[in-house]
């Protein structure tokens, strides 16, 4: 595959959905692709993925503290193009529709993404925590960047880290 | 679930795995009806940490990823800042990557090859295998001075050369190498003990590898072509001539052969980057105090378990904005629970191992001079002594 190809990928998501769904579209080089997909058509273009272009494999879904919203990164593959679709989430409704039914890979990331970032799947067939402590407060969601190490620290021990601490 | 059926929670100490990984088996007799895995044990907050270092305090978390696939992760880390910073590296380093990575790879499909002979009881091969084993450990602690985590991809390139006196030696290490995996792939198509263990035990169709997203040696057990190295090629990987290798076995017999047989690929990898490494620089100047430009890049690595991603974010600073990391065991687990549904008590560690378990082997340390040609062992008095005089110097 060359660029030209992966190129076609993008523009052809851009024509099927519209530039008001899928925005910022950039191929910086072969075999990689990032675009910005809104939350409201986000499933439909991951099924239109999967299902006209062969990206049946879920690499991994990152989750991003953008300072005014949050941003989920879901990186999906087709053989060796690695798509990345970004989904802006505002941070007074932190919740993002599930793709667990499209991709079955996603179902230990979005839980991971829930924990460590506090974006709700919806639709998840058993959102339950994954990497936190059971006795983690709920809370607190360390990826977000208004929790540093030592207000989690203050938080999680009651006490604080470095030098006041015996 | 009906009043048949038992919980048994296996883990989070399991000898099988490295990564303490907790598993709630359901079971109904002998057969596992189902499985939770649940993870975070050794959650260490490596991605938070990496948002408040710079780029160069950052290698040293990453390579303490993981013992065994530390090369891995440098190597995507260092791919990944890389690409968001436009800095292009010499030929001769990404040959020293390739290299390192691939014996990388044979020491860690060795161990697991021991490891899954350990597990079905077949210690004879463990101790066979393992044995081997060192003379690529010998390798890798010549070129880098480590048996794991050996520091070798930097930023701009790798931080040690190879020298040009010791390539007849490695070929012949190599040779035998190719020479004793030959043979275990002999055994292990034909041992009784192995074949009685290994087939139709943890089988998973091509169809359902797919749809649960697996990669590395665990999905081309399957039949699925994943290799990164084949797929999207880095570094000079599209350059080199070897097999994809691909099995449609599907069971713990697949992995093994998967395994075994990319031992010698990588073998024949390493030979050909002796033979055709260009001369030149290894490696371009980089200041931790410099600022990347702002931007964002996605470096796929195939490790010796599977796919890997570093995902790196920069906001113009000089340490990252925020830096994702999966690695393969993650991506693994869900088919691992679809291997080990509908198989029996028996297997469940053959088949936990098969997805390749991850031992932490450094607990020793030995010094070895050149000039003098003799290694010898220090206390951590005389470690601390000698760290006094070097720093009072």
């Amino acid at each position: 595959m060359s660029l030209e190809e992966h190129a076609k990928v993008v523009e052809d998501l851009v024509k099927e959905f519209g530039d008001e769904n899928v925005y910022n579209t950039k191929v910086p080089r072969v075999y990689r692709a990032f675009a910005h997909v809104n939350r409201e058509k986000f499933r439909e273009v991951v099924e239109y993925l999967k299902e006209k272009h062969g990206f049946t494999h879920i690499t991994t879904i990152s989750g991003v503290d953008m300072g005014d919203s949050y941003e989920i990164v879901y990186h999906l593959r087709g053989d060796g193009f690695s798509f990345s679709l970004k989904v802006p989430v505002p941070k007074d409704d932190p919740k993002v529709p599930s793709i667990v039914d499209i991709l079955n890979g996603a179902v230990l990331y979005e839980r991971e993404v829930n924990d460590l970032l506090g974006v709700f799947p919806e639709g998840h067939p058993d959102p339950k925590r994954l990497i936190l402590a059971y006795d983690w407060p709920e809370d607190v969601h360390p990826l977000r960047k208004e929790w540093d190490i030592q207000k989690i620290r203050e938080r999680v021990d009651g006490k604080r880290w470095g030098k006041d601490v015996e | 679930m009906s009043n048949r059926e038992f919980v048994i929670p296996v883990g989070p100490q399991h000898p099988a795995l490295k990564e303490p990984e907790s598993f709630l088996f359901t079971v109904d007799g002998e057969v596992v009806v189902d499985v939770e895995p649940r993870i975070g044990y050794n959650h260490r907050g490596i991605e938070k940490a990496m948002e408040s270092r710079n780029y160069i305090q950052n290698l040293y978390i990453t390579e303490r990823v993981c013992g065994i696939c530390s090369n891995a992760h440098q190597t995507a880390y260092t791919g990944a800042v890389e690409e968001v910073g436009g800095i292009e590296i010499p030929e001769r380093a990404k040959y020293i990557r390739v290299f390192m990575q691939e014996l990388e790879r044979i020491h860690s499909h060795l161990l697991w090859l021991g490891v899954a002979a350990h597990e079905i009881g077949f210690d004879t091969m463990f101790y066979y295998v393992w044995r081997d084993r060192e003379i690529v450990m010998d390798l890798l602690e010549e070129v880098s001075g480590n048996r794991c985590n050996y520091a070798m991809p930097t930023i701009g390139g790798v931080r040690r050369d190879l020298p040009k006196d010791k390539y007849p030696k490695w070929h012949k290490m190599l040779d035998t190498l190719a020479e004793r995996t030959n043979y275990y792939i002999k055994v292990a198509s034909t041992e009784k003990t192995i074949l009685d263990r290994a087939v139709g035990v943890g089988y998973l169709g091509k169809e359902d590898m797919i749809r649960l997203s697996g990669s590395g040696p665990n999905a081309r057990c399957s039949g699925v072509p994943c290799d990164i190295r084949k797929l999207s090629p880095y570094l000079i990987y599209d350059e080199i001539p070897f097999e994809h290798i691909v099995v449609d076995n599907g069971d713990v017999l697949g992995q093994v052969l998967v395994r075994v047989l990319e031992v010698i690929e990588s073998v024949k990898i390493c030979k050909w980057v002796l033979d055709n490494i260009p001369e030149g620089e290894i490696t371009v100047k980089f200041n931790p105090l410099q600022r990347l430009p702002e931007g964002e890049a996605v470096y796929l690595v195939e490790a010796q378990r599977g796919e890997l991603i570093h995902y790196t974010i920069s906001d113009g600073r000089n340490m990252p904005y925020r830096h994702k990391i999966r690695a393969p065991t993650m991506g693994n687990i869900p088919s691992l629970v679809e291997r080990l549904k509908g198989g029996y008590i028996a297997d469940i560690p053959i088949v936990l191992a098969g997805i390749d378990p991850c031992f932490s082997c450094t607990d020793r340390m030995a010094f070895y001079d050149e000039g003098k040609a003799k290694a010898w062992t220090w206390t951590e008095g005389e470690l601390s002594k000698y760290r006094k005089e070097w720093y009072s110097k």
